[in-house]
């Protein structure tokens, strides 16, 4: 076994000295000995390297390295940047033209914080859609409905709505629409309201109303009263108030013996039916009765 | 930007080239024991480096010729008979060209011979690239992927199995 071993290092030269004394004074050593000097005079083929190299530039073959290869796209470094700016700026144009739309539900108003912190308060029911990445370079808001923008201050801010846009650079202002009627009022800064090609400037505390015809109110809030939950009117006659009555209380709205043409200024509440009558009918000495089927009449008490 | 040594470059080729062709040839003379056979094999391998010149590393050269060559090799069939040559041996202190000494070295050459062929491709390549090349068993390990102790085995092995045969003859 000793020798076994010796012998194995001593075909990986690497038996030491103590190793070769054990192999030398072994018997059987002389042959290994032999068949090894004798195997080491093998005859080996001699490589002609230089026409080795020549025979095999000769091969037809051989002057076509990537034949065999499976075409790898290679690029010049400057055409991958280019390609990854390319690729990269497609799928910006592409994403920031993503449009986000919300719409408010139909009982509650929402707030929508814009990229810019600028604030939009939707009114119930209403919708918006803009483009949420692409925001600082286009602000531009489609509307439909009814909403209270606070604007941050920077480039035009635009409001789209189908009967025409408003654009401002930084104020507060409420844009309502409804059966193609747009009503801007602005409450802060300056309102550029474009309709038809016609461009009209709203001031704080003026109220707009566009077609068919331009109506010019006063307004005396410095938030819309939507907002706060109340609907507030300046001289609107009766008829349209109850209407809005009907609208945010789900109710149907009799009158009796009254003129309904009379004209209301004030606002009443959303959140309390009873106190919303007393508020509309009071001013105008009138009064009300409900029922359960969700009707009100309303009556002028000195005429019964 | 320097380019890095690519195979595909001609020097680089020309350099492994050099550098490589004779052990290879010896590995795969030992294999098929065929001057033109192991010379053909060479050629094809490093035909099949320079084609893939681009997926091979200079220093990943060496490993992809012997694999490759020795894939070829298990793709060719049997071979003629043939049988390797030696040198004549020189005796120390004594007459070289005493017949007697001519007539052992001449017999031994052919038990030799036969021993070889008794052997296994695997054992007598083994066993030629440590004892003509010189090969440590770290080198024949790698050459066929096996542990440094089997390729240690397998050369010990061939040898006893020579000098068993011969013994016998």
């Amino acid at each position: 076994m000793e020798t076994k071993q010796a012998l194995e290092k001593w075909l990986n030269n690497e038996a030491t000295p103590a190793e070769m004394q054990v192999l030398n004074a072994w018997p059987d050593f002389d042959i290994y000995k032999k068949i090894d000097a004798h195997t080491k005079r093998m005859v080996l083929p001699e490589h002609d390297i230089t026409s080795g190299i020549k025979a095999l530039k000769d091969t037809p073959l051989f002057n076509k390295p990537q034949q065999k290869t499976p075409k790898v796209i290679t690029m010049p470094m400057l055409l991958k940047i280019a390609a990854i700016f390319i690729l990269l700026a497609v799928s910006g144009v592409f994403i920031t033209t993503l449009p986000t739309n919300i719409q408010a539900p139909i009982a509650n108003n929402q707030t929508i914080e814009l990229p810019d912190s600028s604030k939009i308060t939707l009114k119930q029911n209403g919708r918006i859609s803009y483009k949420k990445y692409g925001w600082p370079f286009n602000r531009e808001v489609s509307l439909e409905g009814e909403a209270y923008f606070e604007v941050a201050k920077g480039e035009t801010f635009t409001v789209v709505t189908s009967t025409g846009s408003v654009s401002v650079l930084g104020t507060s202002f409420n844009v309502k629409t409804e059966n193609d009627i747009l009503i801007v009022s602005c409450f802060e800064g300056l309102v550029s309201v474009k309709t038809n090609g016609i461009s009209t400037l709203v001031t704080p505390g003026d109220s707009f109303s566009f077609a068919p015809t331009v109506v010019n109110n006063k307004i005396y809030t410095s938030k819309p009263t939507w907002i706060f939950n109340e609907s507030s009117f300046v001289d609107v006659p009766l008829e349209a108030v109850l209407m809005e009555i009907e609208k945010h209380y789900k109710v149907t709205t009799t009158t009796k013996n009254i003129d309904v043409t009379l004209r209301y200024t004030g606002s009443f509440t959303h959140t309390n039916l009873d106190q919303a009558l007393q508020t509309v009918t009071l001013p105008l000495n009138l009064s009300f009765s409900k029922d359960s089927k969700n009707e009100v009449q309303i009556y002028d008490p000195k005429k019964q | 930007m320097e380019e890095k040594p690519n195979i595909c470059q001609q020097e680089v080729f020309n350099k492994v080239y050099k550098e490589q062709v004779q052990s290879l040839r010896n590995f795969m003379f030992f294999k098929t024991k065929d001057r033109d056979a192991s010379y053909d094999l060479v050629q094809e391998a490093f035909l099949k480096l320079w084609q893939n010149c681009g997926k091979v590393s200079p220093n990943k050269a060496k490993s992809y010729l012997f694999t490759t060559a020795n894939n070829l090799f298990l793709n060719t069939v049997a071979h003629k008979k043939v049988q390797f040559k030696f040198t004549q041996g020189v005796k120390k202190s004594q007459d070289n060209n005493s017949p007697e000494f001519l007539l052992e070295e001449k017999e031994f050459g052919q038990k030799l011979q036969k021993a070889l062929d008794s052997l296994t491709q695997l054992q007598r390549t083994a066993f030629l690239l440590s004892r003509v090349e010189g090969k440590k068993y770290r080198e024949i390990a790698a050459i066929y992927n096996i542990s440094e102790k089997a390729a240690g085995k397998r050369v010990l092995d061939a040898l006893e199995k020579l000098r068993e045969t011969i013994d016998n003859l």
